[in-house]
């Protein structure tokens, strides 16, 4: 692929020109407001919608009464309540959405929704949720408990017996938001035909969100249509909740027939949506005196906060990674998700994963150091390579197992040894700073894995003249996957991305190919691209056969926009070869349908093969320490990836520097504040997340060792460049203080005190 | 978002007019950069509030003018042009540095300093250097009242000043320092480098005449409800050369006098000892005694 092609939507978005959510407007348009609850466990008594009925310009109050299908949703469960039946179970649940021919009015009357509360006991910690007389909050079960998976493999008490040194830690993280630039927004448009509605919106999983919407309103699939617009970024954030405003504004849009517009502002934006789950980390790790790791023990708890949501997905893949790239003989892990009355919990970039290597990075380090050894060499010791066995006992093979290789990779470019040296002899004699390095590594499994059914289509198009389309099932969230297909598609046809125009994301134009996540549109969504363009291929090389002079279509060569004969050294433009296969009456549109390799999960063992194909990375964090205040900045910055094979570099490298300052974000500065179930930095003032000013330099490495899947060996990116920083962090912040933490974020108490402050009282000031 | 309505006028006269006959029900907006958030969370600040009246284009209190003893700045300018001010940078140097320290760019260029005096939060980075220059506000009011009053009286405690709402704050005077050799430092820590509100900051100026200390001020910032010069820190050190040790000992003495006042907060096993850390690195920075 060229260095420098452009994004294939960069020209609207730089010029101003591409139309967000909130820049939609349609005749008769009318406004949308929620109210919600501030209650975190209660019933709903009654609801007085009289004092904002009578606010002029308001039209209709929606409540669940109005709902005409179902009133749940959910991708895995159904126990997520758009709007508030007779129960709410978190504070920020949505009980009615006001609706007014200005967002002016809307705001006036939402206030004046009155709603009688029987309040009900409400849990708030993991722990308590499990206790005998904890309230259950989901009816019909016994317990708080959402989901839970063991891990079973060898026989961890005698692996421990066996280990000279044995280490146990426990671990604590936070809740975080995406904080993506843009907050939700939708607008629910109703259609000609009977029953039709079309949402357009900045929405992640358009055919998620379709059937959602399709169940609460009663309708058939086909008669919703969701149109995503341009987004303003997700992170895995925007999926769920995005269901959610698309079902408020089409039951308003439904009621009133007229299009109805419904734009979060940040602080509904912070408290309407999921968060990443905080977790409870218990390990404990054996080892031998010559660094072999015989056992590790595990058991997790994480907040599912009042919902389901994707909680089953994001623990599974925990079990999967939680001992981290280490072949352990020994292996017992158990995960649990658990309801309680938080702000409810599900997927965002990283996926379970950060959480773990945290946990699981920090405590390497610390067994390393009991052991006399570094860290370094402990993971070289017993890092995956090419044949380890998983602790899900999966033998990795058919891909090239670069772990080590990412970790030499970042060690060298970092100067790691050298560094740690200098600054050892750089803190004995400094007063105020302390500088520091630390390394994370790991391996990640592509895709959804055993999760469930992973199969995605996309479509290509070539024009007479030569231009021409593509549209995928997946969606572009702003990580660049238009532009990723569109090089895909080009490449195969020998020409360039110019040519090609991204069409409409819209359910109704391309098949259900399961939700954009899990890092797994290019190996996915890009093989199916791949897929269509070459059977195009295939049939322009068999209609320029004759005019080439070849007989074999193998002997058709697309590149440089040229058709070329690969014996008869003949060649014809692109356009002349497409024009010769329309007038052929050949079919220049393709669909290409991909389905991934099966996997297999054991569910009462945890043993299986999880993924098919896996990705492994390293990071480096290089940091100074302000002593007299607690304050660590990043200098510098590593990462290795190994992503198979680079499709498009410009956005490649973009991945990285922001899954690092994401990173950056996670380990050090952000927590949304959560006091009895309540959000308290409801914006970003005082929800911190990095600025430009906050890091030094970052340093990139892509590795390709290609893969036996995805488009030319083209794996997983997007996920991997977040997980491993606010582990490095830690043990980069011991290298320079001496002392270890357990807990993210390491905020400016966490690193003076060793255990982080917290407000009590309602903030007056700063002071 | 709070529905207002908007005023301004051309003139200062017609502005304390206006104040003088709704002044209760109005909020002045220079900048807007507190202003706008207040509106957003519909803040207690506002409880009465229909009204804003816009003073950022009034020309006779955006111009900075100086005198042989005085230099006046303008209400409304803002922090942007403060610390690109060639006077200011040359007599009031400190207040330069932690105007160019507000925020960000975008808060710079339309954050006032007067908007700053006005909204007197203990967070406020003008505000502890303008006390160490002793600065001085001038309010104005209808039918041609002024009075002056000091930076430091001005400002009651947390988000409350002596402001009438009949009044407007015209310029901020402040007197010539007349140093020799003017050292001085403002340190900021706040929980990243830019857009966030100051955790604790540190002021000092002073002249360093023959080596040694002479007429120092020092000014903590967001750790009392307002702001005040540590004496008791400026007594030791007046007259002492400086050195690591008797920096280490000025800063002890700020932190201690500072938590005698405040006593025990949630914020405080934090704040007492990095403000002392920060008073020391600050004194030591402002002498040019380098920390690693």
């Amino acid at each position: 692929m060229k260095k420098n092609d452009l994004r294939i939507d960069g020209y609207e978005k730089v010029t101003g020109k591409a139309k967000y959510g909130a820049d939609l407007f349609f005749d008769n348009m009318v406004y949308a407001k929620v109210h919600r609850s501030e209650k975190a466990h209660a019933e709903i008594i009654k609801i007085d919608k009289s004092e904002a009925e009578k606010v002029r310009g308001v039209l209709t109050i929606i409540t669940a009464k109005d709902i005409p299908g179902e009133k749940t949703i959910g991708a895995i469960e159904f126990d997520h309540y758009p709007l508030a039946d007779k129960k709410v179970l978190c504070v920020g649940d949505g009980i009615a959405v006001v609706v007014g021919e200005t967002q002016a009015i809307a705001e006036e009357a939402v206030n004046k929704i009155k709603v009688e509360y029987k309040e009900l006991p409400a849990v708030f910690d993991v722990h308590e949720s499990l206790k005998k007389d904890a309230p259950i909050l989901k009816e019909g079960k016994m317990n708080n408990i959402a989901v839970h998976y063991p891990l079973r493999k060898g026989n961890v008490e005698k692996g421990f017996e066996e280990s000279d040194i044995v280490l146990e830690k426990e671990y604590k993280t936070q809740f975080v938001e995406h904080a993506y630039i843009e907050p939700e927004v939708v607008v629910a448009v109703p259609g000609e035909g009977k029953d039709e509605m079309r949402v357009y919106g900045s929405i992640q999983c358009p055919h998620s969100t379709r059937k959602g919407v399709a169940r609460v309103l009663g309708t058939k699939l086909n008669d919703i249509r969701i149109i995503q617009v341009n987004m303003g970024g997700a992170f895995g954030g925007k999926d769920d909740v995005m269901t959610v405003l698309s079902i408020r504004a089409a039951l308003a849009a439904r009621k009133l027939q007229r299009p109805v517009k419904m734009v979060y502002s940040r602080e509904e934006s912070i408290i309407d949506s999921y968060k990443r789950h905080p977790y409870h980390l218990k390990y404990k790790v054996g080892a031998t005196k010559d660094g072999k790791l015989k056992a590790m023990k595990v058991e997790m708890y994480a907040d599912a906060g009042a919902y389901i949501s994707m909680t089953p997905f994001v623990t599974w893949r925990s079990v999967v990674q939680a001992t981290g790239p280490y072949e352990i003989e020994n292996v017992n892990t158990d995960i649990y998700g658990i309801f309680t009355n938080n702000p409810y919990t599900g997927a965002f970039r990283g996926f379970g994963s950060p959480q773990i290597i945290f946990a699981q990075e920090s405590l390497i380090d610390e067994i390393a150091e009991k052991l006399g050894m570094d860290g370094v060499e402990l993971r070289k010791l017993n890092g995956y390579e090419n044949g380890s066995v998983t602790a899900s006992s999966q033998k990795l093979e058919q891909h090239e197992v670069s772990l080590k290789k990412a970790i030499d990779v970042v060690i060298e470019q970092s100067d790691y040894f050298n560094k740690k040296k200098q600054f050892e002899k750089f803190n004995k004699k400094s007063e105020r700073f302390k500088k520091g390095i630390g390394l994370s590594c790991s391996f990640r499994g592509c895709a959804l894995g055993a999760e469930g059914t992973d199969a995605t289509g996309a479509i290509v198009s070539i024009q007479s003249d030569g231009s021409a389309y593509v549209l995928a099932g997946l969606a572009e969230n702003g990580q660049g996957l238009k532009t990723t297909f569109a090089l895909i598609a080009a490449k195969v046809l020998g020409i360039s991305i110019e040519r090609f125009r991204y069409l409409d994301q819209d359910t109704g134009h391309i098949a259900d190919g399961g939700p954009t996540v899990a890092s797994r549109s290019t190996l996915m969504g890009g093989t199916a691209v791949k897929i269509a363009a070459e059977k195009i291929r295939d049939r322009i090389a068999k209609a320029v056969l004759e005019e080439l002079g070849e007989k074999d279509p193998e002997k058709i060569v697309f590149e440089d926009e040229k058709v070329k004969g690969l014996t008869t050294k003949k060649e014809i433009g692109f356009e002349v070869a497409v024009l010769k296969t329309y007038f052929a009456g050949y079919n220049l549109a393709e669909y290409g349908w991909y389905k991934a390799p099966e996997v297999y999960w054991d569910e009462e063992k945890g043993q299986g093969p999880a993924y098919f194909t896996y990705v492994y990375g390293s990071q480096i964090a290089q940091i100074t320490v302000d002593t007299f205040t607690g304050k660590v900045y990043v200098e510098n910055a590593y990462a290795a990836h190994d992503v198979g094979k680079v499709i498009n570099p410009t956005g490649a490298i973009g991945q990285v520097y922001g899954g690092v300052v994401q990173g950056i974000g996670y380990g050090l500065y952000e927590e949304v504040q959560v006091d009895d179930g309540k959000i308290k930095n409801t914006n970003l003032d005082e929800y911190f997340i990095p600025t430009v000013k906050d890091f030094g330099e970052l340093h990139a490495t892509l590795i390709e060792s290609g893969d036996k899947y995805g488009p030319w060996g083209g794996k997983s990116l997007g996920e991997p460049t977040l997980e491993l920083m606010s582990a490095a962090l830690n043990n980069a912040v011991y290298n320079a203080t001496g002392k270890r933490n357990y807990h993210i974020p390491l905020d400016l108490e966490t690193i003076m005190l060793g255990h982080p402050l917290r407000r009590k009282q309602k903030r007056g000031s700063e002071a | 978002m709070r529905q207002v309505d908007y005023f301004r006028f051309d003139t200062v006269g017609e502005t304390l007019e206006f104040l003088e006959k709704h002044g209760e029900t109005v909020k002045i907006i220079a900048g807007g950069s507190d202003l706008i958030i207040e509106l957003r969370k519909d803040s207690w600040k506002l409880e009465n509030v229909d009204k804003i009246l816009d003073i950022s284009k009034l020309k006779n209190i955006k111009k900075i003018i100086q005198s042989e003893r005085f230099v006046e700045i303008g209400s409304v300018m803002t922090h942007s042009e403060i610390a690109g001010s060639d006077i200011l940078k040359k007599e009031f140097p400190a207040l330069c540095e932690a105007s160019s320290n507000v925020g960000c760019l975008q808060t710079r260029n339309t954050g006032t300093i007067g908007g700053n005096v006005v909204n007197s939060s203990p967070s406020g980075d003008t505000l502890p250097v303008l006390v160490a220059y002793g600065a001085e506000v001038s309010l104005a009011r209808d039918q041609g009242l002024v009075r002056t009053v000091n930076v430091r009286d001005f400002i009651k405690g947390p988000y409350k000043n002596m402001a009438d709402p009949q009044e407007l704050l015209e310029t901020i005077i402040l007197e010539k320092t007349r140093f020799k050799d003017q050292k001085f430092v403002f340190e900021k820590l706040g929980r990243r480098n830019a857009l966030s509100i100051t955790r604790i900051s540190f002021t000092g100026v002073s002249d360093l005449v023959d080596g040694r200390i002479k007429d120092i001020r020092i000014v903590p910032g967001a750790v009392l409800p307002y702001f005040r010069r540590i004496t008791e820190a400026e007594n030791f050190l007046e007259g002492k050369s400086p050195d690591k040790d008797i920096l280490k000992k000025a800063a002890q003495i700020v932190a201690e006098d500072v938590f005698k006042e405040v006593g025990q907060r949630w914020s405080t096993p934090y704040k007492r000892p990095v403000l002392e850390n920060l008073a020391y690195a600050g004194l030591c920075r402002m002498y040019g005694i380098k920390l690693d």
